[in-house]
């Protein structure tokens, strides 16, 4: 990495009287507009980590960089303000409207006012709060999930070029947070903000991060690797117990239809005969055939299900669900297991017939990003 | 900024209710009068109970209560923020316990104790009133500060305020409503103890002696059902006057969004 946003180097953290330190000679480089996740089991020290960078926690030892600049001994107010900040339990002020928690970091940097009320209609906008309806309202009338978006929105205020993130969506419910976790995916794609993210959960690790440092006691690092490599490479006993089972299958999610190789798979015209649908089926080792009617999957067909004299289109049974390019492959996945033939028809966004995906597809797609091809892997 | 908040006009928080009180209290000593002047008044009971004694025993009540409750405040709210920093946290118990001596002893007890070693006359009567509600004043100033969600104040650190603008533009404001509370029962404890301060102010019977004055000389003359009770009846109703305006600044000086 030559030029990371943030750089730690041989960071630790010693508290008076306890005999082992919090963070102890941690060194962690974070590239710069990617979504770097600190994950691991509580206590670890990785909340620590996170106050480290923006210095909430003063360092024993040890070096912060931000863009090469190295802030250890810079004034912290001045560096704060160059970073935002989101924390789980929001921290609205309450005796301020929205428009006026949102306006925090600019009123302290100076802006005018008629520039700091475009920049909180805009913010409001874009973490999806109608302006209107809610630059004016107490913190007190909002939803859990409401402030939380007011509370990303209030860390970007300044336009910072890095964001903490401390369990953001840790006290929101499952389904407010995924759609929170969406958009701030969302958001992410726009920005390219550098942002740090600290939660326990690993499945919110995988979903977030373009990179997961799995974090042990100390804020030691297990692993530093991107989502795709730690579920499907865990360098260690301790990074596979906390990924828990099933990681293989977690790390379908990560990939698409469009990711995996498809395969060809015999085929017929619906309006074809039994004996053109045998002649396929004869040299391709499979026992089913596929009917398609005008390019699109219809029928599977079972080598002993072609009885003469029947029309194609009463034999067999109907296709169940195709798979088109964006679909992951955990869903591809569960497809196949409901599938008789294990191979699931794929098809292009006209509903053309492209080939099919077996289980052997999604093994060497597991295979990719064991050897870091994956989608997301680093650039270099 | 905040002129792009929803205001709700002040007149509607407190609502019609707040004419209640007074109307209530000017009734009560419309009928004080009317009893008065309806009873044969003997010249020691015409003596102490002229409008000019009368005047004078509640404007010095009125001064000693503002006096003492103002230093209070001057002295009890910056101890109390002092006292609630992190580097104050171990010493804060003892400067609390001593504040709880304060308030503990018996308010006569004060009163007479400072005559003696401060003197007789007005600053002893004030130093001892001070001492007096010191503790109610420096209780909810500490405790509205620390009863601010800490969650609160780290988003405002976090995001690179100073620790003195976190105090003033977070801290403050939300401590507000429980200091104003405290202050108000400050103010309630001032005006009832001032009404012993005619046994160290001594008493000449001309109302320089607050509102106890004239109960303390009703009760040495026997004129029980005539002195003593205007100047327990205006005590009342100057207490209950009191806590009606604190409770009105309480209303008005709360946040919005509490």
């Amino acid at each position: 990495m030559s030029d990371p946003a943030i750089r730690l180097h041989q960071l630790e953290k010693r508290y008076r009287g306890q005999r082992e330190p919090a963070v102890r000679d941690l060194s962690l480089e974070i590239p710069r507009g990617e979504i770097v996740v600190l994950v691991g089991p509580s206590g670890c020290g990785k909340s620590t980590t996170l106050r480290l960078i923006n210095r909430l926690i003063e360092p024993t030892s040890g070096r912060i960089e931000l863009d090469g600049e190295d802030v250890t001994r810079a004034d912290p107010d001045a560096l704060r303000r160059r970073i935002g900040y989101v924390i789980q339990q929001v921290g609205l002020f309450p005796h301020m409207t929205v428009a006026d928690n949102v306006a925090t970091v600019p009123l302290m940097l100076g802006w005018d006012r008629a520039r700091i009320a475009a920049r909180v209609d805009e913010l409001l906008e874009l973490v999806g709060l109608d302006p209107a309806q809610y630059r004016g309202r107490y913190p007190k009338e909002l939803s859990g999930g409401q402030s939380q978006r007011v509370g990303v929105a209030r860390a970007m205020a300044a336009d910072p070029p890095v964001l903490l993130m401390d369990e953001p969506f840790g006290a929101i419910d499952p389904i407010t947070r995924e759609r929170l976790q969406d958009e701030l995916l969302r958001i992410q794609a726009d920005v390219r903000k550098t942002i740090v993210m600290v939660t326990h959960d690993i499945d919110e690790a995988v979903k977030m991060g373009d990179r997961i440092a799995l974090l042990r006691e100390g804020a030691q690092i297990a692993q530093y690797d991107t989502p795709e490599r730690i579920l499907t490479a865990p360098a260690d006993r301790f990074v596979a117990d906390f990924i828990g089972s099933g990681a293989l299958v977690r790390g379908l999610t990560l990939a698409r239809v469009g990711d995996a190789e498809l395969t060809p798979w015999p085929t017929v015209d619906a309006g074809g005969s039994a004996e053109e649908a045998r002649a396929s089926l004869r040299d391709s080792g499979r026992d089913a055939v596929l009917v398609l009617d005008e390019q699109r999957p219809l029928r599977w067909i079972a080598a002993g299900e072609l009885g003469n004299g029947s029309r194609l289109q009463e034999l067999g049974r109907p296709v169940g669900g195709v798979l088109t390019a964006d679909v992951s492959l955990h869903d591809a996945l569960n497809e196949l297991i409901g599938s008789a033939t294990g191979a699931a028809p794929v098809v292009d966004e006209r509903g053309a017939y492209r080939g099919v995906v077996e289980l052997r597809s999604l093994s060497a797609a597991v295979a990719a990003m064991r050897d870091g091809e994956g989608d997301r892997s680093p650039s270099q | 900024m905040s002129a792009i908040a929803v205001q709700r006009p002040a007149a509607r928080r407190i609502g019609w209710r707040i004419v209640v009180t007074p109307l209530l209290l000017a009734a009560v000593v419309g009928a004080l009068a009317l009893y008065l002047s309806g009873r044969d008044l003997d010249s020691i009971e015409q003596r102490n109970l002229s409008l000019d004694v009368i005047a004078r025993a509640l404007w010095v009540h009125v001064q000693l209560t503002a006096i003492s409750t103002a230093i209070v405040i001057a002295i009890a709210v910056p101890l109390g923020i002092l006292l609630t920093r992190p580097a104050a946290r171990r010493i804060a118990p003892a400067i609390v316990g001593v504040a709880n001596v304060g308030q503990a002893v018996p308010s006569i007890g004060v009163l007479a104790l400072f005559a003696m070693v401060v003197g007789l006359g007005r600053g002893g009567v004030i130093f001892a009133l001070v001492l007096y509600s010191l503790l109610s004043v420096l209780r909810n100033t500490m405790a509205g500060l620390e009863g601010i969600d800490r969650s609160v104040v780290e988003a405002a650190r976090g995001m690179g305020m100073s620790k003195l603008r976190t105090l003033r533009k977070i801290e403050l404001p939300l401590a507000v409503p429980v200091m104003l509370a405290g202050i108000r029962t400050a103010l309630i404890l001032n005006v009832g103890t001032v009404t012993l301060a005619t046994f160290t102010l001594g008493a000449p019977p001309d109302g320089s002696g607050g509102l106890g004055e004239l109960i303390n000389s009703g009760l040495r003359l026997g004129r029980l059902d005539t002195v003593v009770l205007a100047g327990a009846v205006l005590t009342a109703v100057l207490a209950l006057l009191v806590d009606w305006i604190a409770g009105l600044v309480e209303t008005l000086l709360r946040p919005h969004g509490l």
